[in-house]
């Protein structure tokens, strides 16, 4: 019967259809969805393979927490010195096709073993793209641990963390340390510490190991140790520990670290073209004032000392030398001092202020690009006009440029009443509305209390008339500056240029300041508090 | 499996023509051209950064247009809690974004775009794009088919559906009128913050990057609508990125007439070669039926032929057949005849001699 | 086969005619609603979905469905294949009734529906592809009324234009043909404008082609689908050579079914490469997309090649149906559920229950005037003074 054979075509036909959509479901659950972002997800990518397979996306915390109770050992064997190599399996790194099977082997066998003890476990041979899944885009919420001066402090005054041995009484030879080439050993020099990324880069070149790699090495490792010593507080072992953005805030911050014993000087006189005169002993006129740099205070003010030692603890000028060279990536030394999109140079650190609620309100209104010439004399003030007023030695220097930093006034501003009007009636809108009257001395009483929390805001505002210039901007500094009418003209009707009408003026100033500095009365959509209806 | 010579020409000249068109469908109509847009187009460059959400800009609009007030008034801002959409009679509406818990305000309305999805798309031309800006609309011809609707990428032209005899089509005019006498739209016109600028298309994008070089820090390095959907008339500028307060960033740079060029321009294609195409497989199966016909005729005729032949020839048969019996038979009757003479002579014979003894 | 010249009413009272009189009662309440009180009163439209079934069934299902018309009339006077002579005079009754009610169908969904010459007499927006439609089948609805005459004329004893419009069937047919696929692709170049709303896995710059092949298998299915009611309803209705040409409609229509419906799954597949959008097929939309391709496209061919091959007459009948869903479905994909996939589920369209109440009316309405065209018309037997055509 013609029926029956049609039917039993059709039959394999449909269980063909049906094993290729069980597969295909398979093929969906590897696309899983992404969870809220995680922090350990290490990217692994052999080099050197012809192979176009994607790279795979292993979460490290994920099989941490399935070892309960065995340890790294698992997956990391110990080298000479009894140290977990963090690589897999392997304590150097063989070539394309060794690494690979190394990986193939041991991730798939333990994860075969484990599901033949009956337990949930990863992909097996055969799912590869379960795996090399880099395109799945894991949501990460790893972020670079900043390691700064507080966690720093807390390393150094851990008691658990002994000196690297007895002549020495404090602890840093226990991470700090240099290379001896001859010796192929790393050695403690005292007085010779710096960051670790100094020397260890991003990636691996040569005999210097990446940062990654001797990061994990010496802080896992030691870690690892003092949790197997039982000692109570330790730090992290797992990547999130670490490298979780929120967990990262939940790191204690010590309240005033102690100052760090390196060296270092109080203060710094900079002057680089006399100095380099005065070396050559040619007599050279100052053609800018030289700089007393406050070094102390500075310590405090940042993060750490990479912050502007960002490559060694050398002086800026030896690798930033006035035309530029190599060394400083040709970034001549006015440059390294004056960048304003840069938070390792003087001046952007000091443009990344202004970026505070307390400051934003005038500056945020401010273009960057705006050369402020009249503001140099802040720092450029030591009264030395030539290389024969520079002292020979740096001991003079220092106490010279200590009294020029002791002589500035950072005592809080005070303006007097009487040059700052009380209020300011601003009638253009007289026909439909009340003049507005705008409480002009209690914002600068404002501006100038939350000004005079920062030292830097007060001494950069020394000059009084420089405040006001935050709205009588474009204009020369004066106690009476022009009306804001005089520039800003009745909003024109086809837009020709960037510049305000009046009415956008006014309130651009007014509600963009309110805004950046968190004031919420009177609220921008509160038009009646300013426009009052006529009566 | 076999086919027939007239199925596969047939095929073979549908699938030249299907590449024909679908080579069609992906070539630019039209070469090279680039549209840079009329010269004196006008436009808004609207500052994100600026916009405070006060809806004066909503009342402004409403008034201008002499359109019917909104059950809850303009100051009202609780509005701004629900994300909102144009609508018959809300010609621009303001949306509140919570940007990294930050509120941020975003004006929208009609784009006036440089190359209008809405006036390609509109099959009785009620939208045209005019020289200096504005693309309006022609209630008088709208048949209210909506595919405007379906095409604009940025969602914005909205139905009167109460509507049961005049249903309009409504979306922002630009205040063509108004701009005609010089004066500014409505919305720019009552915004506070100036976060709304008219000017010159090409000088509201110089603006725009200016106000970004001056301030890298507090803008996004991108106009919005600069290039988007071949660029359009009101442009933005955004302290945050734009796919997080509702625009699109995924439209790409190519314009809507620019997407249906290519079909567009297969349609004369198919009008001249079908006929072609069809008539020539007409013709080719005629012929083979003609050819088919003539065969069998032929082999009719041959077979009759052949019939014929040998019927003939059984004929011939018969008759010599015939004619040998005849002959036979003859041959047999005069033997018997012969046979009877003699045998009667013979009697007469012995008859004879008798008597002549005597 | 004695033609009965009035209708008695005693059966006409069964069940499905009841039904059929409820759907177009309702239908009438609606159209009253509808012209009263706008579409807001009876659709759920909006301002995100303007376009619902309305346009996803009545115009872009039923223009696909109505392609029997040229598919039909195409075999049997350009390919010279006489043999689906009988199934000609259906098929363009059906294709008229169709590309009629598809026009009653749009005066519903249009805004202002007396202003629907507007686009072809008064302004031509010739830049739009919806322009394109319109023109299109505003002629093809002409061109099938032309060649729908003759059975009209028939009956009414006009043989002299009769016969002169037969002689024109050849033309008309190509006309037919160039119009269609005019028309058909159109439809699918509707959506090419919008890139961004649309699924990538429907969209392509192939839509146009993806439209009009399909058009091709859908015609030739329903061709199937409807001579097999007929069959089975009108039975009393035909005369010997429609009865004994019908198998050989279906084998035939089935085998070319296929054929181009595997021709269409090579091209889908070939679209799918060229727009390298492989990752979607692994989503929920994929696994959708490739319910419509391989469950209502690739597995309906095979099994059509499998009823032609065994001459299973049952089989192929069914897999027309499933043929017919499939183009529904597909339609159904493009215009409502592959569109608008970006918007959030509260913003998504579906149907009101008026709408569904138009679109059922308007297939009422067509049920109805098939049946009286085959009653009184030459349609499913040949008129006794026309023999010799």
């Amino acid at each position: 019967m013609n029926f029956k054979k049609n039917f039993q075509q059709l039959f394999w036909v449909i269980v063909f259809f049906l094993i290729v959509s069980v597969l295909y479901t398979g093929a969906l659950e590897t696309t899983g969805k992404s969870d809220n972002g995680r922090a350990d997800v290490i990217s692994i990518q052999m080099a050197g393979g012809k192979s176009q397979m994607l790279a795979v996306m292993f979460l490290h915390d994920l099989h941490t927490a399935s070892l309960e109770n065995q340890d790294c050992s698992t997956c990391h064997l110990k080298d000479d010195d009894k140290q977990y190599s963090f690589k897999f399996m392997r304590t150097v790194d063989f070539d394309y096709e060794v690494n690979m099977t190394v990986y193939h082997e041991n991730c798939i066998g333990c994860h075969n073993r484990m599901k033949s003890e009956g337990k949930f476990a990863g992909p097996d041979t055969g799912k590869c793209r379960a795996c090399h899944n880099q395109e799945a885009n894991v949501a990460t919420s790893w972020a670079d641990l900043d390691f700064d001066r507080s966690l720093h402090y807390r390393h150094e005054s851990a008691q658990a963390i002994k000196p690297v041995s007895e002549k020495h009484k404090n602890n840093c030879g226990a991470c700090h340390h240099e290379y001896d080439k001859k010796s192929r050993k790393t050695v403690y020099v005292p007085g010779k510490e710096g960051a670790c990324q100094y020397c260890h880069q991003d990636v691996t070149t040569g005999d210097i190991r990446a940062m990654q790699t001797v990061a994990h090495e010496s802080c896992v490792n030691c870690h690892l140790k003092l949790k197997s010593k039982r000692v109570i507080k330790t730090g992290p072992t797992e990547c999130k520990g670490c490298h979780d953005l929120e967990l990262q805030k939940e790191i204690k911050q010590v309240e005033s670290v102690p100052r760090m014993k390196r060296n270092q000087p109080d203060v710094i006189l900079m002057a680089s073209t006399l100095m380099k005169s005065m070396a050559s002993k040619t007599k050279t006129k100052a053609t800018i004032s030289p700089v007393a740099f406050n070094h102390k205070q500075h310590e405090t003010a940042s993060q750490s000392c990479q912050t502007c030692h960002h490559a060694s603890l050398e002086k800026c000028s030896s690798c930033h030398t006035l035309s530029g060279d190599k060394k400083g990536q040709f970034i001549p030394l006015e440059k390294a001092m004056h960048d304003t999109k840069s938070t390792q140079s003087c001046v952007g650190c000091h443009a990344d202020a202004q970026t505070k609620k307390d400051c934003a309100g005038c500056h945020s209104q401010m273009a960057m690009t705006d050369k402020r010439s009249n503001q140099c004399n802040r720092c450029h003030h030591m009264d030395i006009k030539d290389s024969e007023q520079l002292p020979s030695e740096t001991d003079a220097r220092i106490r010279m440029a200590k009294a020029s930093v002791d002589n500035r006034n950072t005592k809080p501003l005070i303006y007097e009443s009487k040059i700052v009007p009380e209020k300011v009636s601003i009638g253009v809108m007289a026909k439909e509305y009340q003049p507005a009257d705008f409480p002009h001395e209690k914002v600068v009483k404002t501006l100038l209390a939350r000004l005079n929390k920062n030292t830097m805001g007060t001494y950069f505002h020394q000059d009084k008339l420089v405040m006001c210039q935050g709205c009588h901007h474009n204009s020369p500094q004066s106690a009476t500056p022009p009306k804001c009418a005089s520039c800003h003209g009745m909003t024109p009707k086809m837009a020709a240029d960037n510049r305000p009408g009046l009415k956008g003026a006014y309130h651009g100033q007014c509600i963009g300041c309110h805004e950046e500095m968190g004031i919420e009365k009177p609220a921008a959509t509160a038009c009646i508090e300013c426009h009052k209806k006529k009566q | 499996m076999t086919i027939s010579r007239r199925k596969f020409l047939g095929w073979f000249g549908g699938g030249l023509s299907a590449t024909a068109v679908s080579a069609a469908g992906t070539a630019m109509a039209g070469g090279n051209h680039h549209f840079e847009g009329h010269p004196d187009t006008m436009g808004v460059l609207h500052d994100i950064s600026r916009c405070i959400g006060c809806r004066k800009c909503e009342e402004a609009c409403n008034r201008v247009n002499e359109l019917p007030k909104p059950e809850k008034p303009f100051d009202d801002l609780s509005v701004l809690d629900k994300k909102r959409r144009t609508h018959a009679s809300y010609y621009t509406v303001v949306n509140r974004f919570e940007v990294d818990s930050k509120p941020v305000f975003v004006k929208k309305q009609c784009n006036h775009c440089m190359e209008p999805a809405c006036a390609s798309a509109c099959f009785v031309r009620a939208f045209q794009k005019t020289p200096n800006g504005p693309v309006v609309y022609d209630e008088s011809v709208c048949v209210g088919c909506r595919y405007c609707m379906i095409a604009c990428p940025f969602n914005i032209p909205a139905y009167e559906y109460d509507d049961a005899l005049s249903p309009a089509v409504t979306k922002c005019t630009l205040c063509a009128p108004r701009i005609q006498k010089g004066q500014l739209p409505g919305c720019v016109e009552s915004c506070p913050k100036e976060a709304l600028i008219f000017g010159n298309r090409k000088q509201l994008i110089k603006i725009a990057r200016e106000r970004i070089n001056k301030y890298p820090e507090r803008y996004i390095d991108h106009i919005y609508g600069e290039h988007e959907m071949g660029g359009t008339s009101w442009l933005y500028i955004s302290n945050v990125a734009f796919s997080k307060i509702g625009m699109r960033e995924d439209l790409g740079t190519t314009s809507a007439p620019q997407l249906t060029s290519g079909p567009l321009a297969a349609v004369p294609i198919v009008v001249g070669l079908w006929p072609v195409l069809l008539t020539g497989i007409y013709a080719i199966s005629q012929r083979k039926d003609k050819v088919a016909a003539e065969e069998q005729a032929e082999a009719v005729a041959s077979a009759k032929a052949a019939a014929d032949e040998e019927m003939k020839q059984q004929i011939a048969g018969v008759k010599k057949q015939a004619a040998k019996e005849k002959e036979a038979a003859i041959k047999k009757e005069v033997k018997k005849a012969l046979e009877a003479a003699a045998k009667e002579a013979e009697e007469k014979n012995a008859e004879a001699p008798e008597k002549k003894e005597e | 086969m004695e033609q009965t010249s009035r209708i008695s009413l005693r059966p006409l009272i069964t069940p499905f005619n009841m039904i059929l009189g409820i759907i177009i009662a309702m239908g009438c309440i609606i159209t009253i609603l509808r012209f009263t009180g706008g579409l807001a009163a009876v659709t759920h439209l909006d301002d995100n979905n303007p376009w619902g079934i309305w346009i996803g069934f009545d115009l872009l299902c039923g223009v696909a469905l109505a392609a029997g018309g040229y598919t039909t009339s195409a075999a049997c006077y350009i390919f010279g294949l006489k043999r689906f002579h009988a199934a000609v005079r259906p098929a363009i009754l059906t294709a008229f009734l169709g590309y009629a009610l598809v026009v009653l169908a749009l005066h519903y969904d249009v805004g202002r529906p007396w202003r629907l010459p507007f686009p072809i007499f008064w302004q031509q927006g010739t830049t739009s592809l919806l322009f394109e439609v319109g023109l299109c089948v505003f002629l093809y609805l002409s061109v099938l009324f032309v060649e729908f005459t003759p059975a009209a004329f028939e009956w009414l004893g006009f043989s002299k234009i009769r016969a002169f419009i037969v002689k024109l069937t050849l033309v008309l047919t190509i006309l037919g043909v160039v119009l269609s696929t005019l028309h058909q692709s159109s439809l699918g170049a509707l959506y090419t404008i919008v890139p961004s709303k649309l699924h990538p896995l429907w969209y392509s710059g192939y839509l146009p082609v993806y439209f009009f092949v399909s058009s091709i298998f859908a015609g030739l299915s329903m061709v199937i689908f409807e001579g097999s009611l007929a069959h089975k309803y009108l039975h009393h209705k035909m005369d010997e050579t429609h009865i004994k040409e019908a198998h050989g409609v279906i084998l035939g229509f089935g085998k070319s079914a296929s054929f181009i419906m595997a021709g269409y799954l090579a091209i889908k597949i070939i679209g799918l490469s060229v727009d390298n959008n492989w990752h979607y097929l692994f989503t929920d939309y994929g696994a959708w997309f490739l319910i419509e391709l391989i469950g209502f496209v690739a597995l309906p061919s095979f099994v059509y090649a499998i009823g032609v091959r065994e001459k299973n007459i049952r089989l192929i009948q069914w897999t027309s149906l499933w043929t017919v869903f499939g183009i529904v479905l597909n339609r159904f994909n493009v215009s409502l559920i592959a569109f608008n996939w970006q918007l959030s589920s509260a913003e998504r369209y579906f149907p009101g229950w008026m709408e569904i109440a138009i679109s059922l009316f308007i297939v009422a309405i067509g049920i109805v005037a098939y049946r009286l065209a085959t009653h009184f018309l030459p349609i499913l037997h040949e008129h006794p003074e026309y023999q010799a055509h």
